[in-house]
């Protein structure tokens, strides 16, 4: 079966007065069609990098790109037939025109005609629900109407691939979950038939996608289906030890810990408490939090989980993947 | 190729600068707005030349004309030459569609071209209204012209082509310079609106500076626009400047899409497309 999207060693660098600085190194993946295939990362890990070069806007250092079985440089024009893009967290469009002339335009730009884009605009305020802003101008709506508008834009042109960058960025926990619904039914439907979305939501890319990429510091470190992924720590044990927060900032010790395989600390401010999850080599708890206890911290309450895909992430690289973001 | 594809795509393009540019207000205030500028610029000159002529006592028509047409032709050239240069920017910057637009449209360098034309066609209105209000100003007689349409709209061809190629290097070189790049519009219009026989000749222009002159063909369009709206201006060698206003073109076609296309592989080798560097 051809592959919709395939990357064999690709490299990019990018070059500063600073110095030069990998983005991603080496990268080789293989997309099947008629998937939702995640690149899932921290920021900077090279997600948008990647999906840059795949969608002709980067060119890359070395390596090779195929998009539809057409190479990214060579072939760039082709690709572009084929793709979209929508990206999140971003506010692009004519502010001055409404949500309905945007994307009258992008479909006539796109080459079809008047009243075939009219019809297009109709067939995806069905699946998007836009009647409430398509009259209003673009720059007066919010963020999540923002975001249906780049999807709408995004499916404009029937594209086989569309290229998803992480597009709940910045919208509430209901528009978050409007965009991942309409995403699934796309490819449920077979309106797309391949996509490939980055995200640095572990629980977005474990409900939409079949298959994903663990990217960190550009290279790929991970790669299977999310049960896949997720056996790979069948062997390790999960714990959720809750403290309160004022203790989080004695907690560098369990770095030295030989048992702890990994951490992560989310804070809980309005409770006042923090959550440590850590992957154990084995079953002693009771050690642990001794060791928490000769620290003077209180320990609020154990309990043992199961294992997720961030819990893989944390076993790989050894802290979370929002870590950094705090 | 797929030519209905590509017409309706550069109808829309044409269409966005439109909106973009009136959307404010309606069509005929925004006519009237965006005449305010050369409707001065063109009566400051017509009044320069009636006050020398009443003060010198030297009332030559033959240079109100070249004055007028001058002033007047200019804003056909200037007003797409900044819209086509305008367009990088304000998709880059301001609306952040530079990467969608390259994504959707088969080719920037077109694109550019049709952002353009909408540009080109009020600056052609803006020269036609210039030009005979600054004739009706210099009391020059406009029963005397003897314009021959089917070389004005020649012109306006060649003159688009050329100045819309050279916008399109212009604006290619400014998506590396994001706060400079309208800058550099207003210095190219400027170079044009100096070497190109707009105010006076280019034999006028100190000898040092004429060799500039020769590299834009913005002399022998403004001459030949001078001659085809009034056949009794007299060139010596109309065929000669013709062929040299063809040649250039030609040159400008040619090396405005190579030149774009090395643009176009740096601006994604360096990722430029996306980046806002200013706003």
């Amino acid at each position: 079966m051809e592959q919709a999207i395939e990357t064999i060693n690709l490299v990019r660098v990018f070059s500063s007065p600073q110095g030069e600085f990998k983005a991603l190194d080496n990268v080789s993946i293989s997309v099947p069609n008629g998937i939702i295939y995640g690149l899932l990362g921290p920021n900077g890990a090279g997600k948008t990098t990647l999906i840059r070069i795949l969608a002709t806007l980067l060119l890359p250092t070395s390596g090779d790109a195929y998009v539809g079985g057409f190479h990214v440089v060579r072939e760039a024009n082709k690709v572009r037939e084929i793709i979209n893009l929508v990206s999140g967290g971003e506010r692009p469009g004519y502010g001055i025109l409404t949500v309905r002339e945007n994307l009258m335009y992008y479909g006539q730009v796109y080459g079809l005609t008047w009243s075939e884009t009219k019809r297009k605009i109709e067939e995806l305020d069905q699946l998007l629900g836009l009647s409430d802003f398509l009259d209003k101008r673009l720059n007066r709506i919010s963020t999540g109407m923002m975001q249906k508008y780049a999807l709408a834009r995004g499916l404009i042109n029937d594209p086989d691939i569309l290229f998803l960058d992480e597009p709940t960025l910045g919208l509430d926990v209901n528009n978050a979950r409007a965009i991942r619904r309409v995403i699934k039914r796309l490819v449920e439907e077979g309106r797309i038939k391949t996509i490939l979305l980055t995200s640095h939501y572990m629980a977005e890319v474990e409900e939409l996608c079949d298959y994903i990429s663990i990217i960190d510091q550009g290279r790929i470190i991970a790669r299977g289906a999310p049960e896949e992924l997720r056996r790979m720590i069948e062997k390790e044990i999960i714990y959720d030890v809750d403290i309160r927060l004022r203790d989080v900032d004695r907690l560098n010790f369990l770095k030295r810990l030989d048992s702890v395989i990994g951490h992560t600390v989310k804070t809980r401010q309005l409770s006042g408490e923090a959550r440590i999850r850590m992957i154990l080599s084995s079953e002693d708890i009771g050690t642990i939090i001794r060791r928490l206890e000769d620290e003077g911290i209180h320990v609020l309450r154990v309990s043992r989980s199961e294992p997720s895909l961030e819990d893989v992430f944390l076993k790989l690289v050894g802290k979370g993947i929002s870590d950094e973001e705090k | 190729m797929d030519v209905v594809r590509w017409l309706r795509r550069f109808r829309a393009a044409v269409w966005l600068t439109w909106k973009e540019q009136s959307n404010w207000t309606r069509p005929y205030i925004y006519i009237l707005y965006s005449m305010i500028t050369p409707f001065f610029s063109v009566l400051v000159y017509a009044y320069i030349y009636v006050v020398i002529a009443f003060y010198s006592g030297l009332v030559d028509l033959s240079r109100a004309y070249f004055l007028v047409s001058g002033v007047s032709l200019y804003n056909f050239i200037g007003s797409g030459l900044y819209g086509l240069i305008w367009t990088i920017h304000s998709e880059r910057e301001h609306f952040r569609t530079l990467k969608y637009t390259y994504l959707a449209f088969p080719s920037l360098h077109v694109y550019l071209l049709a952002r353009s034309f909408f540009h080109f066609i009020l600056g052609g209105i803006y020269a036609l209204v210039m030009f005979i209000a600054g004739l009706l100003i210099t009391s020059y007689p406009l029963g005397s012209l003897n314009p021959n349409l089917l070389e004005v709209i020649s012109l306006l061809i060649i003159g688009y082509l050329w100045s819309s190629q050279l916008g399109v290097m212009v604006a290619g070189t400014s998506i590396f310079s994001s706060e400079y790049g309208p800058l550099i519009s207003e210095a190219v219009g400027g170079i044009l609106f100096l070497v190109g026989a707009v105010l006076y000749p280019v034999s006028a222009l100190p000898p040092f500076i004429q060799p500039l002159a020769s590299l834009f063909p913005m002399m022998e369009w403004m001459e030949l626009m001078r001659h085809a709206l009034n056949q009794s201006y007299y060139i010596a060698d109309v065929g000669g400047m013709y062929m040299s206003l063809i040649a250039k073109t030609a040159i400008y076609i040619l090396v405005s899409i190579v030149y774009f296309g090395i643009i176009e592989r740096l601006t994604r080798k360096r990722g430029y497309l996306e980046a806002t560097l200013h706003h």
